[in-house]
């Protein structure tokens, strides 16, 4: 098994995968404000993106650019079949961390 | 007058500087349309240009950040034993810090050259990264002086060029640092070149 991911790497490969052929860089990172952390800086997108795709999770192909971007290129992203075992890795890694135990906790007599 | 429709050309192009050459239009594309379409229409021009330098200086920070921590220690470590284990005969110690802080300034050059494949990114890292080295050398010394000030140590001090001099030396080596930046850029931009011909090959 692979290292797990980290909870920014999931929200990120997640994002990837909701968003399907509308996934760039852009459209992450507004996703992972959304449902993650509001207030996400757009380097630690494009770093984790540039990262998960080293590891091979996640592949990628530049598309034309529009007016607003300058007429910049945009990069989309695609998670790989890699991707996908690490992130159901580390859907099983917390499965298991909670598995058995009842929740919310009972508090015990005599502790404060 | 034109009215700006686009983040300011410099904090453009110091993002452009810092990524990733590769990346390079895509990243500064997804910033410039986040800028125009989020950004700008809800704030306004001055608080959309605010967020665009955090944006920049969070690249330049990613990207230098641990270069600077690294020069820091080493720093930090010659102080360490200068205050401690005090000798007459720096002639060693000398040696092996100079050759530590050169070996550090040409490896962020040619780490930032071979990232993005540019000369002035390689002096700029230099640059960044000792300018961050310099603020936290010289915390390092304050904390050091403020946990450790009896008469020996201070002697010790005294003995190897004062305070003052500790004070002074992580910012002088911000010039040295900048240029070592851009000649370690010239081997870091000619191996990218190289293994992109070699993988067209």
């Amino acid at each position: 098994m692979a290292a797990i991911l980290g909870a920014f790497e999931q929200a990120v490969l997640l994002a990837v995968i909701r968003l399907g052929d509308e996934a760039y860089g852009r459209a992450v990172l507004k996703d992972v404000q959304a449902r993650h952390r509001q207030g996400v800086a757009a380097g630690a997108v494009h770093s984790t993106l540039e990262r998960l795709q080293s590891k091979g999770l996640l592949s990628s192909r530049l598309g034309p650019g529009t007016v607003v971007r300058a007429g910049r290129a945009r990069r989309y992203y695609r998670v790989r079949p890699e991707g996908v075992r690490a992130l159901d890795d580390a859907r099983r890694a917390i499965d298991q961390l909670w598995r058995g135990l009842r929740w919310p906790p009972q508090h015990e007599k005599g502790f404060a | 007058m034109t009215k700006r429709r686009g983040p300011p050309a410099w904090a453009d192009a110091l993002v452009g500087l810092m990524v990733d050459a590769d990346d390079r239009e895509n990243v500064t594309g997804d910033l410039i349309e986040e800028y125009r379409e989020s950004i700008l229409p809800a704030v306004g021009m001055t608080r959309a240009d605010l967020w665009y330098f955090r944006q920049a200086f969070g690249y330049v920070w990613d990207a230098t950040v641990l270069w600077g921590a690294l020069q820091a220690v080493a720093f930090l470590a010659r102080a360490t034993c200068d205050w401690f284990w005090p000798t007459h005969d720096f002639s060693l110690r000398a040696s092996i810090s100079t050759c530590t802080g050169v070996a550090i300034g040409l490896s962020v050059g040619l780490w930032s050259g071979w990232r993005t494949a540019s000369l002035r990114a390689g002096a700029f890292a230099g640059l960044t990264s000792s300018a961050i080295a310099a603020i936290m050398s010289i915390a390092g010394l304050a904390l050091m002086f403020a946990a450790f000030h009896d008469p020996a140590t201070r002697a010790a001090i005294d003995g190897s060029g004062g305070l003052s001099e500790c004070l002074e030396l992580p910012v002088l080596l911000i010039v040295p640092n900048t240029a070592l930046g851009l000649v370690g850029a010239v081997p870091g931009k000619l191996l990218r070149k190289r293994l992109q011909l070699r993988i067209r090959e």
